[in-house]
């Protein structure tokens, strides 16, 4: 029985949250999934202080605020720097890699073109991160 | 031999002082042999009366000889200073111009009558207080040189090199200040003009890699939105679809992976020139090692490096690509039974030569050329972009060498390339 976490899921293209709930549903996961269209929003619904989620996966292109200038933001919050935080990502930019590991990511995953990869991959991420003893904020 | 340069002139000049019975003090005698002698004649009278007369002389050939290389001098220099390039300008104590030369009239428009008795510090400078500060420091006794910008007598912007000096007269005391003055707007635009440029390439250059940044995630997007949509069709309708929709699905999707793969040759092939990695020592026989485990070589193509290869200094990951496109080419276009890569290595003084060898279809003479443009494929396959050889070419170009091959139809192609040492 896989342990159910909570996610906030940082993405502004709505394809990718289709996916990511599909992800959910195909897999069966009892996972519960907050979506935010970016780093703004995302701030918002963190700021309530309540229902902090167990795990951020974060996605580096949007507007208004960023992936980069979230994380940044976020790593500097005393509660909320805690949380563990993906990077689920188009950009192969070694750039990018570097500035997200020296903000502190806990984990880089570049989004595959292929849909069962997709799924693979989020598989594979989801079912570590709920083995992982987590921080509980709330 | 006469003793005197002009022995009548001397007669009648002696017979007059004689004569005469008058002092006579400085009188000069040149002499035959070039030496000058200052003759003095004192009569002497006692009660009104001629008693006779003293006769000095001195020999004053050095001190006139002296005062004449002196005046020589003197001239040279002052020679110098009127013709030089540079501008030159004596302040008095006042601060007024004493004496300018023709170089300093024309980087200040003034003419020299004009400028003689002007306070220079009240007139030229932009920004006057520093030229006084710079004055006083001048005149502490302290040599500087610094920039000032000026106005012209036309109200033209100038920027002036002054190297200034205290001015003394001959009891030590400083009388003044005298300065060289360059004109240097012409270089401190170029510098200026310099500094644009490289702000302005910096600037386009970030850009450039922005628009990379850019162009790799705007067009990858929505190629993986549309594998996703096409994905979850099949699913929603999995056991509804006919064979021949489920078939058009797959070349949907091997489009798809041929548009990405597009992209991400353009994007390795537009950021080549870019400094990415550090360049260091690589041994290459590691990077062959690592790119056969990284391809997929099939079980009947054999690759083997024929002699040790060498160690150079480079991108790691250039030299991976290199070698990687190569292969990988050499491994797609292996038709025969038992395939072969030979990779050799020759070296002369100033470049290493390589060869990627294999046994394949060949190339038809009138592509040689052709191939290593950007978007040439000669294979049919959809998973060739076309980019692969103009990546390598690049590569190679960077690393100011060459490429070219030899080929036979049904045999097999040789690429040689070139790597400076």
């Amino acid at each position: 029985m896989t342990k159910k976490i909570s996610i906030l899921f940082i993405d502004d293209d709505q394809i990718e949250c289709i996916k990511i709930d599909r992800v959910i549903k195909k897999l069966d996961l009892p996972h519960k999934i907050t979506k935010a269209k970016n780093g703004e929003k995302a701030f918002k619904i963190l700021n309530t202080k309540k229902n902090i989620p167990d795990l951020i996966l974060l996605d580096l292109n949007m507007s208004k605020m960023n992936g980069i200038e979230f994380l940044t933001k976020l790593k500097k919050d005393d509660v909320l720097c805690c949380i563990p935080t993906v990077i689920v990502t188009t950009s192969q930019n070694k750039q990018d890699l570097l500035d997200c590991y020296k903000a502190g990511v806990s984990g880089y995953i570049i989004k595959p073109l292929r849909y069962s990869e997709y799924v693979s991959k989020m598989q594979t991420v989801l079912s570590y991160w709920s083995e992982n003893e987590l921080m509980k904020l709330n | 031999m006469a003793l005197f340069k002009e022995p009548e002139e001397f007669y009648s000049r002696y017979k007059e002082i004689i004569k005469n019975q008058k002092i006579v003090i400085g009188d000069e005698l040149k002499m035959a042999d070039g030496k000058i002698l200052e003759r003095n004649y004192i009569p002497i009278f006692k009660d009104n009366t001629f008693k006779g007369h003293l006769w000095s002389f001195n020999d004053i050939t050095l001190s006139r000889k002296y005062n004449e290389s002196l005046e020589i001098e003197k001239q040279k220099y002052r020679n110098i200073i009127a013709n030089m390039n540079l501008g030159f300008a004596e302040v008095d104590f006042d601060g007024k111009l004493a004496s300018v030369n023709h170089s300093f009239t024309e980087i200040c428009g003034y003419s020299e009558k004009e400028l003689i008795g002007l306070k220079a510090r009240d007139v030229f400078p932009v920004d006057k207080e520093y030229a006084l500060e710079k004055t006083e420091e001048t005149r502490q006794g302290k040599s500087d040189s610094f920039k000032l910008d000026i106005v012209d007598k036309n109200g033209n912007l100038k920027v002036v090199l002054i190297s200034s000096a205290p001015n003394y007269n001959f009891q030590g005391e400083i009388t003044g200040t005298i300065g060289i003055i360059l004109d240097i707007t012409r270089l401190e635009e170029l510098e200026k003009q310099k500094l644009e440029l490289l702000q302005n390439l910096e600037k386009s250059n970030n850009e450039l890699k922005e628009y990379a940044h850019v162009v790799s995630h705007d067009l990858k997007s929505p190629l993986r939105s549309i594998f996703s949509l096409v994905s979850w069709i099949k699913e929603d309708n999995e056991g509804k679809l006919d064979t021949a929709t489920l078939e058009n699905f797959e070349l949907i999707e091997t489009t798809l992976e041929k548009m990405e793969q597009l992209i991400t040759d353009i994007l390795l092939y537009s950021s080549i020139n870019s400094q990415v990695n550090e360049e260091k020592l690589i041994d290459l026989n590691f990077v062959i090692e690592d790119v056969n485990q990284l391809l997929f070589i099939p079980k009947h193509i054999h690759v083997t490096v024929l002699n040790k290869l060498p160690k150079i200094y480079g991108d790691r990951v250039r030299f991976q690509q290199l070698f990687q496109n190569l292969i990988s080419n050499a491994v797609k276009f292996i038709d025969k039974e038992k395939g072969s890569i030979e990779i050799d290595m020759e070296e002369n003084n100033t470049h290493y030569q390589f060869s990627v060898k294999d046994n394949g279809i060949g190339i038809e003479k009138k592509y040689n050329d052709k191939i290593f443009k950007i978007f040439h494929s000669l294979s049919d396959e959809k998973s060739t972009s076309g980019i692969g050889l103009s990546i390598v070419k690049k590569i190679i170009e960077r690393y100011d060498g060459e490429i070219w091959l030899e080929s036979a139809l049904g045999k097999g192609t040789t690429f040689y390339f070139t790597i400076k040492k």
